[in-house]
Formats: structure tokens, sequence, C-alpha cells
């Protein structure tokens, strides 16, 4: 199990180097002059320029410069905003709130996935479960934004149930409707993917060993029929809080959040290039290591695959 | 006269696919006395699996009992509900299923899954409480037959015997105890170092010795979770003790079992050593027939008295299957339980069951008393599926006469030699290697028929790929007429002309054709890749072909998904004689086919064989098979050579307990 | 032995004869040929979704490619006196802030979005196969380094992604800038499918069958991997040309799309957000037209899949 884990985390290693490497140098190629499209209209001398672009390190190559955004990243030190914000204070002050949205979505995702996924698997009733399958489509076929701004204008404007957005204090209560619309596509396929492992391991050979043993239905589908479909929903499910904190952008725009996805978005409208590499650096690596855990946590729930890999 | 255990009487199953109605079974009526082993015996399609698991409500998807009862113990089970099936599963009827590599759920543990069943049909293991107050009245809880030797009940039973050797040989037990540590006073007779210990207070190194054995096979006697207290007294009176002290030293320990030891017990009754540990493991950690054997010990669980064993031996090897089969007659003729044997091998069904049915296209055509069926079949089926069945007919495919190869042209006598080969893989993540193949030597002479006879992980398929030219070995020679296989390998010349002459028919018929090639298309493959003729000529070639392997020449268009396996197999062969193949390397070719298809075929290589003056490279699992129709043999165990010599040589005379071991594998040789 | 019964004691039971019964492995022409395509074919026309999906797709298309067909209202021509009109004859969907026509819109922002998707899954998944089929059939260090690649792409949120490299444009209304950002990312999935069938397909036996024959690896590359491993490929590819629809709108929405001077159904509900409260129907058009035609390509995705490869076929 620990040579797992090991080679597990050593594999990760080129995964965070060459993504983080793909977006610098993506930032990198960026057209124009980041230094002048600080100041606007009203650009300072050519030394002044050269002294930020020094202190900035834009005058080193290439490589150098990687070298050291890879260090400070390593640091937790991303360097500062235009505005001179310390770019790891933004990240501190925001990532809570888009993690306090994640989580929620998660919450969601296994409410609501997996127990569809789980009435649609297991019930034969063709009419539930059709609408059940066509709703997940419907979900998965309209924009994240356009369902944030038919549920805002629903339930905020015309119902007034909830806030329309949720602003720079952050309750709870407020954040339930954004977490949902986050959540939506992912719901949809939990659902799916929960029913499907489900109908899958009702057919199982070991299933059917398991009603000749003498167990009863109930203990057939509790013991060995939710206990093996679910080991993939769990993954799938951990997996998604990368993607989740990468969709918060969207989320987070509609309902005024002002989380991680808020700064990367207001980031991008003004052309910071250092400060949307280093949020889309700090996401990503999230992503990685939150993929990385679920491995993990398969081998701990799949006894196989600790044998296969060691 | 009393109720039959089972009754089944005018049975008749149907499933739907496509909207279609299939009848699976037709009527079928049989009786299972108490006890009694009866096979049901057919080819696929018969019927026979699904007859079996309608007894126990588990007919998969579509399938439905829609006319006849079926009565267990004298209740009628055909309209029962779930709750009373869910009853007889397992307490009255145990299952052990086909394929032992998917019957286990991955997740558990084996113990745990062994517990299941004793949990699920309330059996009580925690014998602890022999007696109970109901009522006001002591009421004894179990019989003694219920009662299993418990894990320290093991050890104390062991002291005492040793106490007794001891005593018999003259030696004061209590001097002796008084000196020894008290820390290890309780686990004296377990001890590793015993003799040692004994030594130390006085024993002599002889005597020490003899008892410490006799301890030693004392304690494999007695199984934890398995002996009951009868067997405990017929171990000890083994061991010289009276029967007056045998039973007073079992009625004072064998007073029932953990739960744990039960399992372990179970275990251990199906035939797995170090049951306790093996508990604890998971599915993947065992082979198949530990899985098989697993499989058992749940099927047998809670002493039902009817074991459903359906095919539970097709996925595996020929010594293994003869083990597990042996392993469950033994064990429920112990434990009174009758078998239902399902199995598409009449010998087989001859040699582990009192009584034959034997069921073809969803109807029984035959049954009746085992040897009788076997000795005086009188259904034309029954007597064609004895004729086809490999182990059970003698009867040589006289093959190819060597005389009728065209001596005019000179050939080199052997196809191949194969010399000193040997073929190393890199175990992953490991630095070892592991030798597959293990210095072999053998010729394949030209017109005969070579059979390699191993089971998995002898070595015979890498032997195979290696004479293919698919994978290049790590030491030896691999001699093809006269060249070195390199030489022809690195040659583009050679190496097409070698791919011409030597061409391969594999085991899955389903496999083998590209389902997106028409059958014409897939036999003039070969022609197309060598550039022989035009596509009119070619065309001419496939009808010929298909002539040759006797299929009509319309089905051309045709794709395979149309055709049965046997048929798929022969448009396999088709393509590989395309070319005027020198020798075909028949790879398992016949293994996943019906008898009766298998004989077909096998007649019809016989023929091609014969015609065209081919060479046949035989690998197989199958020494029933091999005995028909092969010239030489060569016995392949973990890729080493075992034996090699004609065919009638190894089979009446084999030199080596491993060849030996083969031979008694096969079903029903003993019986004819 | 428990077993009290004698062998005599069994009957023997025999069967009235039927010999005709008895014929082995008989081969039984059917008189319809069911070779694999027909049978695909078959399948699929069968599937009512199939036509459903195919029938709006097609209409979709038409709109894309002749929207004069169906309007003659300049998409661009929005008179501010006319801003955010109900619907009417002249305007059956009523008209956007600034004056514009909401039908006439929705209409010429199927071609961008429909560009956008179809050619988007077209890179994507040419890329994609060439690279899945490289790394699965050939192996060894060209696949661990394709591998890692894929993971490397694979391990950045899509969005994410491009947002990233969208940045690198300077604005423009060309839909080759967001067709191009899509496809550096688009490609992984189907790299991924492709090279987890390719390897399965090769462990086939008529692929050893066939290097036996001596045939060459490109021609078992091209003649038998490649079809044989391409479906699953096409029929996802299919239901992803939604995806690229809904990552479209989505882009625009954050202000990285086509720009707000051009027409797309994404573009066109972004902007509706401002006007949303007094005229929803401005976000309700061009959102329905996209529900609708991502919706259609799953469907014909899941029946081009049922068709080729139905369950139980080998």
């Amino acid at each position: 199990m620990a040579r797992y884990i090991g080679i597990r985390v050593l594999q990760t290693i080129p995964v965070v180097l060459g993504t983080t490497f793909l977006i610098y140098g993506l930032v990198f190629l960026m057209p124009g002059d980041p230094i002048r499209a600080m100041f606007g209209n009203h650009p300072p001398s050519d030394a002044a320029i050269a002294v930020i672009r020094h202190e900035f390190r834009l005058d080193e190559p290439f490589i150098i410069q990687y070298l050291h955004f890879l260090y400070g990243a390593l640091t937790f030190d991303f360097g500062k905003t235009f505005q001179g914000r310390e770019v790891s204070d933004v990240i501190a002050t925001s990532l809570p709130i888009t993690a306090q949205l994640s989580f929620l979505a998660i919450f969601f995702e296994i409410l609501i996935g997996i127990g569809l996924g789980i009435l649609t698997g297991v019930k034969k009733g063709k009419i539930f479960d059709n609408t059940v399958l066509m709703s997940t489509l419907v979900i998965i076929s309209i924009p994240t934004f356009v369902l944030g701004f038919v549920c805002q204008f629903l339930f905020g404007v015309k119902l007034k149930v909830v806030p329309t957005t949720v602003g720079v204090y952050v309750d709870i209560q407020h954040m339930l409707m954004p977490a949902l619309i986050l959540a939506g596509v992912s719901v949809s396929y939990v659902i799916r993917l929960t029913r499907s492992q489900i109908r899958d391991n009702l057919n199982a050979d070991y299933v059917r060993t398991a009603r000749a043993k003498g167990l009863d239905n109930k203990s057939v589908i509790l013991k060995h029929v939710l206990r093996n479909s679910l080991v993939p929903v769990v993954t799938y499910i951990g997996a998604d809080l990368g993607t989740l904190m990468g969709g918060a952008v969207v989320t987070e725009a509609v309902f005024n959040i002002n989380g991680i996805g808020h700064q990367l978005y207001s980031a991008i409208a003004k052309g910071e290039g250092t400060l949307v590499t280093s949020l889309v650096t700090v996401l990503v690596i999230i992503y990685i290591v939150a993929n990385l855990l679920v491995d993990i946590l398969y081998a701990f729930l799949d006894p196989r695959i600790r044998y296969n890999k060691n | 006269m009393a109720n039959s255990l089972l009754e089944v009487d005018n049975l008749h199953i149907n499933f739907i696919s496509d909207k279609r109605v299939i009848n699976a079974v037709q009527g079928v009526s049989f009786s299972v006395e108490a006890g009694q082993r009866v096979a049901i015996v057919g080819e696929s399609g018969s019927g026979k699996s699904t007859t079996a698991h309608s007894l126990i409500n588990l007919l998969p998807g579509t399938g439905r009992v829609t006319k006849g009862s079926i009565k267990l113990e004298g209740k009628q089970l055909v309209g029962a509900n779930e709750k009373v099936f869910v009853k007889i599963r397992g307490k009255k009827i145990g299952l052990v299923p086909q394929d032992p590599m998917s019957n286990l759920n991955p997740v558990y543990k084996i113990g745990k899954q062994v517990g299941e069943v004793l949990d699920a049909n309330e059996v009580d293991v925690d014998h602890d409480i022999v007696q109970k107050e109901v009522n006001g009245q002591l009421k004894i809880l179990h019989s003694d037959d219920e009662l299993f030797l418990g894990r320290g009940a093991r050890k104390n039973i062991e002291n005492e015997v040793l106490q007794k050797f001891l005593q018999d040989a003259g030696y004061n037990w209590d001097k002796i105890i008084s000196q020894v540590d008290p820390k290890i006073v309780d686990k004296l007779a377990l001890r590793r170092d015993l003799v040692n210990i004994l030594e130390r207070f006085g024993v002599s190194k002889s005597d020490a010795a003899n008892i410490h054995n006799r301890i030693k096979e004392l304690h494999v006697r007695l199984v934890v979770g398995s002996s009951i207290r009868l067997d405990v007294i017929k171990t000890l009176q083994k061991f010289s003790l009276s029967q007056e002290e045998a039973e007073d030293l079992a009625k004072k320990y064998v007073k029932g079992t953990q739960k744990i030891d039960r399992i372990a017990g179970l275990l251990s009754e199906s035939g797995l050593a170090h049951s306790g540990q093996r508990a604890k493991q998971y599915p993947h950690e065992f082979s198949g027939g530990m899985r098989q054997r697993a499989l058992i010990a749940m099927a047998l669980a809670a002493r039902p008295r009817l074991l459903i064993a359906d095919e539970p031996t097709s996925a595996l090897d020929v010594t293994v299957q003869k083990r597990i089969l042996d392993k469950i007659n033994r064990l429920t003729s112990i434990l009174g339980v009758a078998v239902l044997f399902i199995t598409h091998d009449l010998g087989l069904a001859a040699e582990y069951s009192d009584k034959i049915i034997v069921m073809h296209k969803g109807r029984i055509v035959e049954s009746g008393a085992s040897l009788e069926v076997l000795h005086n079949p009188r259904h034309p089926y029954t007597k064609n599926l004895m004729q086809a069945a490999p182990s059970l007919n003698a009867s040589r495919l006289v093959s190819h006469s060597a005389s009728q190869i065209d001596k005019s042209i000179q050939k080199s006598i052997n196809v191949f030699e194969f010399r000193n080969l040997s073929k190393e893989f890199k175990l992953p993540g490991k630095k070892r290697t592991f030798k597959a193949v293990d210095n072999v030597t053998f010729n394949v002479p030209r017109g005969k028929t070579t059979a390699i006879v191993g089971e998995s992980g002898s070595g015979k398929s890498t032997l195979a790929n290696m004479a293919l030219g698919l994978l290049a070995p790590t030491s030896g020679e691999i001699i093809f007429e006269s060249t070195d296989m390199k030489t022809i390998l690195s040659s583009k010349k050679l190496s097409k002309g070698f791919r011409q002459k030597v061409q391969p028919v594999f085991q899955n018929p389903y496999g083998s054709l590209d389902p997106l090639y028409s059958l014409g298309r897939a036999i003039a493959e070969p022609l197309q890749i060598h550039k022989i003729g035009d596509s009119k000529s070619q065309t001419k070639r496939v009808k010929e072909l298909l002539e040759l392997v006797q299929l009509p020449t319309n089905i051309m268009n045709r794709y395979p998904n149309e055709l049965s396996g046997g048929q798929r197999q022969r448009i396999a062969i088709a393509r590989a004689i395309a070319l005027n193949s020198e020798l075909i390397l028949l790879d398992e070719a016949v293994s996943a086919l019906d008898v009766l298809v298998q004989e077909q075929i096998l007649h019809l290589l016989n023929n091609l064989q014969k015609e065209l003056g081919l060479t046949y490279l035989f690998i197989t699992h199958d020494l029933a098979v091999v005995n028909i129709v092969a010239d030489d043999v060569v016995v392949m165990e973990s890729g080493r050579l075992v034996e090699k010599g004609q065919t009638a040589d190894i089979f009446n005379n084999p030199k080596e307990e491993y060849t030996r071991n083969l031979l008694d594998a096969i079903p029903g040789r003993n019986l004819i | 032995m428990v077993n009290n019964l004698k062998s005599n004691e069994i009957e023997h039971f025999v069967a009235d004869y039927d010999t005709d019964n008895l014929i082995v492995d008989e081969f039984t022409i059917e008189k319809k040929v069911t070779g694999i395509f027909q049978e695909s074919l078959a399948i699929v026309i069968r599937n009512p979704l199939f036509w459903v999906s195919s029938i709006i797709i097609l209409i979709l298309g038409s709109m894309a490619l002749f929207p004069n067909l169906w309007t003659g209202t300049d998409p661009f021509f929005c008179p501010i006196l006319d801003s955010s009109l109900s619907a009417s004859a002249a305007h059956p969907m009523g008209t956007t802030l600034q004056g514009c026509d909401v039908y006439s819109r929705v209409i010429n922002g199927a071609r961008p979005s429909l560009a956008i998707g179809i050619m988007t899954t077209i890179i994507g998944t040419a890329v994609g196969v060439i690279i899945g089929t490289l790394a699965g059939f050939f192996g060894g260090i060209l696949d661990s380094i394709l591998s890692r690649l894929i993971d490397i792409f694979y391990a950045i949120p899509f969005i994410l992604a491009a947002v990233a490299v969208l940045q690198l444009f300077e604005s423009s209304e060309s839909i080759w800038k967001v067709i191009f950002t899509l496809s550096v990312f688009a490609w992984v999935s189907p790299a991924r499918l492709m090279r987890s069938q390719v390897l399965s397909v090769k462990q086939n036996e008529f692929i050893t069958a066939s290097v036996s024959l001596g045939a060459s690896k490109l021609r078992n590359m091209f003649m038998h991997i490649l079809p044989n491993a391409i479906s699953p490929v096409i029929s996802t590819a299919t239901i992803n040309i939604g995806a690229f629809i809904v990552a479209e709108s989505t882009l625009s929405f954050l202000g990285l799309g086509l720009g707000s001077n051009s027409v797309s159904w994404g573009q066109d509900i972004a902007n509706a957000r401002d006007i949303l409260v007094t005229t929803p129907s401005v976000l309700l058009w061009p959102s329905l037209f996209l529900a609708i035609t991502t919706l259609s390509f799953i469907f014909l995705g899941d029946a081009i899949r049922d068709a080729l490869n139905p369950k139980g076929r080998r």
C-alpha cells in the first residue's frame, strides 16, 4: 500500500511540472506588453518601465522566469498583483469561499446524485426512470450560466426566496442556490453513473452467488450491489472537486461571489497575466492533488487496485 | 413411498429475446433422492443450466418457469414467492457456480463471504452456551454433530495427549510440567522447540522426537471449526487412547467454536490449506482452484440437502478439476448431501454420479444409472455423444500417411526443430525474471501431428508464439526447414515465405475473425497480402477453400456474426490453408467447442492432413484429444519439457509422475 | 455412503427418436443478409430518437448554411427605437435592448455555434485519434511520452484551460480563435479513448492471425485495428459537438468568446443578462435553441453508439 501511494505521488510530479509549464508558457506568449497594460493610457518613462520589468523578472529568459515562478509557487509566493497586493493574499482570502461553494456542491452530488442514481438503478419503474434520465440530459445540455440566470430570475426576482447575488458577506444559506447550480451537471453525471453501475452489478455473477447463498434481497442490494457500485461513483465525486473549483469561475461570476473564480474572472478582464497564471496554477494543483487523493482512496476501497499496482 | 428430495415434473422454461419466445426447457421431469448424485449432461443450449437455476429461482434475465412443478421435500416451489426461495437457498440447496473468477465479490475478504452464509441462514456457530433455560426448562441446544472443535480446545486436547504420551513412555508429567516456564505451559504441545524442552527435562532424544512427531500428526488431523465430537473421538483412538479416554476428552473440550473458527473449518473441509490465514485474504489473492474451493465451502456452509454444481470445473486446469471434483464427491458423501452435477462432459458425469440425465435442445433424451447409460446408450444422441467424447473414445483418427507426401521434392524431415529453447520475461516492477519456457528441445516431423500438452502456465502458448515468429527466444534456436529463424526473420524474402508456410488457428472462435470482414474477404486476406492472383482467381480460390472445409460457397458475402463457433473455426482453417501452408499451429483450436462439433472439426483436420500433407502442431490442455489426433506428444510443465515421445508410448507407459497425473485426470478413463 | 439407492433401481429412460433433430452444427442461411453494416443500419432506423435528432439537426443545418431561407431581417439592424419589444408579427420573438430582432439573431446564431461545435470536434477527434492510435499501437517509449502528454493536458480543467489560451488572442471576431482554443484541449479525451480501444482490439486473435499471414504493421493498423477501434470514438465525438457548443457560450459569457459585436447564441445569452428582469424572452430563445441543439447531438450520439455497439455482439 505504502509503495502504491509512493508510486502515485511520484507519478504526479511530472504532471504538476508539465501543467505549470504549459500554463506559464501560455501567459508568456501573451501578446502586448503587460507593463504598459498595467498603466493604461499613462505610460511611464522607458527607464521606469525597465525598473519594473526587472522587478517582475520580465527581462530574463523564459526558462529562468518559469523556474522562479515554480519556486515561488512551491513556497506559496506568487509575487504581487498590479495593484501591489500579494497574490498569495488574494488566494488566501478567496480560496476558502470557493472551497465552501465546492464542498456544498459535492454535498448535493452525494445527496441528489447518488440518491436518484440508486432509486433509478434499483427500481424498475419506467416512467420515473425515464423522467430522471431525461432531466439529467436537459441539465447537461443547458449552459451552467443560463441555469444560473433562470434560477436567479425565478427564485430571486420573481419569488424573492433567495437573494439574487451573494456579494461580499458570505452566508451559507445564500450559497445553497449557487452550489446547486454549480453541482448541476455533475449531479446529472453522478445519477447516470450510479444507475449504470447498479444495473451492471445487479447482473454480476457474484450477486447471483450471494442470492444463492441465501441472502435476502435487502442484504444483497446493500452489501453487494451498492458497495461495489459506489466505488467508482465515490472516486468520480472526489475527482470532481477539482472540476468544480474550475467551474466556479462561471457560478461566481453569475452570483457575484468573491471567490477564486471571481478573482480569475476579473483578472482576465483586466488582462493581468501573472495573476491569471497564479490562480489557474493553484486551481490545477488542487485538481491534481484531489485526483491523487482519490486514487489512493480508490485503492482503499477496491483491494484489487493495491494488488495490481504493487 | 417417501417423497424424493427433489421432484421435477414436466418443467417448461421460456426466455423472451427480441420479442421472440425461446423455449429453453420443454417438459423436463426427473427426481433426485436424498444423498443421490445426479448429473445432467448436455451441450451448450441444451437447457441443463437453465433447469438447475430454476430450482432456486435464479433464472437470468427474462427466464420464467411457464409450466410444470418443482417439489423440494414434497413442497411445491413453482409459483412460490421470493421469501420461500430465500429460505431454501443456502440452507436447503447450495450452488457451486461455473466461473470461480467472477463469482466472488472482489471487495470482501474470503472469510467474510463464507460468514455471510452462516449469518443469512441463521446457522448458530457460537456454541459457547450448550444449554439454555427456556421457559424454566433446561434445553440442550445442539446435538453432538453440530459441535465443532474450537481453537482453544484443540490446544488443550493436544496438551492432554502430550501428557498421556509422556506418561505412557514412563516419564513423570508433573515433574516436567513443574519445571517448565509457566508462561508456555499452556501451549507446550504446540511449541516448535518441544523436543529441546523435553530433552532439557530428562526425556530421551528419541522419545522426545517420536512424541513431537505424533503430536504434529494429531495437530493436522484435528481441524478447528470442522472436526465434530465423533471425529475427535475417532482420531484420538487412532493415537492409542482408549475409547473411554477419547470420549472423556472430546466431551470435555469439544464444545463448539467461534464463528471465525467455523469459517476456517469450512474452508479447510473444502481442501484449503492454512485456512485461518486464507480467510483473511481477498479473492484476487487466490488462484482459480482456491476460489472454487472457497465457493464450495460457501455452498456447503449451511449444510444444505442438495448441492447444485453448475459446471464447477470447466474454467479450471485438468489436474485441478480432478482434485476439486474428488473433494466435492467426498465431502458431499460424508455430509449426506445430494448432488445435481451439471456438465457437458459425459465422462465426468459417469465418474462422479450415480444417475445420468442426458439433455438435448431442452428435452431429456435419455436417463438412467450412470454405468448403464455409459455402457449401453440407447438414444442415438447419447450414442453420438459417446462416440464424440475423446475421453471415452479411444479410437484414434488414423491420419496422415507420410507416403502420400511427394518425396520427389527435397524437403527437410522436420518442419520445426526447437533446440534448447528458452524465453524469459521480466516481472513488472521487479528485477527478477520469469522463465516461461526453459530449455526445451524437440522436433516437429513433417506430415505428422505433434501435440504440446500442458496446463496454464506450462509455457505452451509462449512456445507457440515463438514458433510463429511473433516472439524472439531469449536463448536457443528454432530451425524451420533447415534454416534458423533468426535468419528467416531478418530477411524480408525469407520471412515472407515463412509467413506463407506457417499458419495459426486459435482457440476463441469469436476473436479469430474480424467482425467487419465478410467471410469471403477474411479467407481471401492471405491471398491479398501476398498478392496472389487477381480478384477473379481469388474468388475462385475462396470457393475452393470453402468446399474444402465443407461450408456452402454462397456464404461468401456473409459476416462472422451469423456463424456458430464451429463454423467460424472452419473459416479460420480455410484462411490458414489458403496459401498452401506446410504447417498449421492449432492453439487450443477445438477447446472451446461442444464435443459433437469438436469431433467434426477433428475429422475435418484429419481429412485435410491426408489430402494436403499438412503438418500440425497441436497445442492443448486436453490429453484425451491428444490421444485421438497426435502422433507425437510433448508434455510441458512450468516451462519445462517433462516428457516427449510417441503418443501410444506416453499413454501406455508414462515415465513421469506429472504425465501420470494428467492421464489420471482424464475423466471416465477407468470406466470404459 | 449415505446413498442407499442401488443402481438397478434407477430406471433407464429413453426418449423417442427424432433423428432430424440430431444434425450437428447445421448452417442455415437466413434470407436477408445481416452483415455488420446492415445490422447497424437496421438498429439505427428503428430508433425514433435517431430520426427526431437527425431532423432537428438538418433544420439547424439549413439555418446555419442558408439563414436567408428563414429570415430576411439583418441581425445587425438594431434601431434603438425598437428596444426591448415583446413578440409581434414583425418581431416574432421580440427585440433586444439594442433593438435587434431576436428571431433573426437566433437564426443567424446557428452558423457560428454549429461551426464551432462541429469544427472543434473534427479537429480534436482527428488529432486525438492519431495520437491515441500511435500510442496504443506502437507502445513502448512513444506510448510513455504520449501518455504523459495526455495526462498533463487532462489535468487542466477545460474551462480554465480555454481561459488561459484565449488570453493569447487580440480580441477578434473570428470563430477560428475559439475553434483553435477549444481544439487545443479537445483532442485529449478522444486520444485516451482511442488508445484504450486500440489496446483492446490489439488483443484480438484476428490481429495475431493477420500478423502470422504476413500482413504489415500498417496494413494491420489501417485494415483491422482502426476500423474496429473507432466506433465508440465516433459516437462520443457526436455527443461532444453539443458539449463544445455549450463551451463556446460559456466563454462568451466570460467575455472571451466571439466578442459582443458578433452574433452567436452564446453571445446573445450573455448579452441578455442585463435585461433578464424586464424581457426574459431575450434569454429564452437563444437558450432554447442552444439546449435543443445540444440535446439533439447527445441523442444522435446515443443512437450511433447503440447501432455500432449493440449489447452482446462479438
